[in-house]
């Protein structure tokens, strides 16, 4: 859906937009980089704390969960290209991390950055939004029962859907012979060491799924519309700083300009303010007027 | 190759949750049944924890969904 720019003064068009915008797309995100491969690490590590004793499992199932939960963002970045940032050299950078983050939630990278293309393309269109599954429900428990399911028949409908898209079919391809050596590890180390794998791997997954599920695909577009500057909000909570929520709560903002690395969100939201009131985003006149440190809490 | 790769990816999708239930929730079930030292057979191994885990798969399949 296209927005209507007619009422919109020159001083806030979308071309100032854009040019506002760049200048938070720049920075090389070395702690995004540090997450992605430092959780896969620890979690590396915690396997090997717990099969030799040195840790006990329900120490190394906190850590693993926790490392589950850091897990998908780094990935997200890489998704859209956020480490290379169109240098063909670095592309390596994106592949690596995009991948090597997500083995603790054991999601195929090429059919993540496939689907999640498609999600911001046709964010909260019942047939074409991957995740309208999650957007749909209705709380977070509908949320829990939605991940612990698993998306099953949702993907392949998702694929028919978006087929005619050679890139996307690629992507989902490769994805699959992924998805297939991540289960066939999965059920071989479940031989081996069970209760390591229930714990260490299908556990900590499952709840890190549920949390990034929660966090990015649900809460911001929840309840909202189809259009670019209508299908997702800008919000606080009472009692959760944004530091829990992996600042979330500015998801908006990707939406709008996808390249703007993750550190860098806060302040491009301040500069971006006239323009997204303007523009009518959910939520955009409650943004305070700083934000770097702050944990964005909602006063009572 | 194509054909091959196509109908592994068939069978997958169709049993996937019987080989999940049978593999994955047998060994589960297995290493709880070695708390009890009746059941411990001499290679550790008991035939009615895979049995209720293939059952489970199969239950899953059929329903189509796990939960």
């Amino acid at each position: 859906m296209r927005f209507d720019n007619s009422n919109i003064p020159a001083e806030l068009s979308f071309e100032k937009e854009k040019e506002v915008a760049r200048k938070f797309a720049q920075r090389f995100q070395w702690e995004m980089m540090l997450i992605g491969i430092g959780q896969a690490l620890v979690w590396v590590l915690t396997w090997f704390l717990v099969v030799n004793n040195y840790i006990s499992l329900f120490v190394g199932f906190i850590v693993a969960s926790i490392c589950a939960c850091l897990a998908y963002l780094p990935s997200h970045e890489a998704q859209h290209g956020n480490y290379s940032r169109g240098n063909k050299k670095k592309k390596w950078l994106d592949t690596l991390i995009g991948h090597v983050s997500l083995i603790t939630l054991m999601y195929p990278y090429p059919i993540m950055q496939a689907t999640h293309m498609k999600h911001h393309a046709n964010t909260n269109n019942p047939e074409k939004d991957v995740d309208y599954g999650i957007v749909s429900c209705k709380n977070p428990w509908e949320v829990l029962l939605y991940t612990l399911q698993g998306p099953g028949q949702a993907y392949q409908t998702y694929y028919d859907v978006h087929k005619g898209d050679k890139n996307f079919v690629d992507k989902f391809s490769r994805g699959l012979l992924v998805s297939w050596v991540q289960r066939f590890v999965q059920l071989a180390l479940v031989v081996i060491f069970p209760f390591e794998t229930l714990f260490l791997w299908f556990f900590p997954r499952k709840i890190g799924t549920f949390y990034t599920a929660l966090n990015f695909s649900w809460y911001p577009h929840q309840g909202l519309e189809v259009g670019r500057y209508k299908d997702s909000k800008f919000y606080m909570f009472k009692y959760i700083p944004r530091y829990l929520t992996h600042s979330m709560q500015l998801h908006f903002v990707h939406h709008l300009h996808p390249n703007i690395g993750h550190w860098s969100e806060a302040e491009a939201i301040i500069a971006l303010k006239p323009f997204l009131i303007a523009r009518g985003v959910p939520g955009a006149e409650e943004i305070p007027d700083k934000i770097n440190y702050r944990p964005l809490l909602k006063k009572a | 190759m194509k054909a091959i790769l196509e109908s592994l990816s068939a069978q997958i999708e169709n049993w996937g949750m019987v080989w999940f239930g049978l593999i994955f929730l047998g060994s589960i079930f297995n290493e709880f049944s070695l708390f009890n030292s009746l059941n411990i057979s001499a290679f550790n191994i008991n035939l009615f924890p895979y049995l209720l885990g293939l059952m489970f798969g199969l239950v899953a399949k059929y329903r189509g969904r796990w939960i």
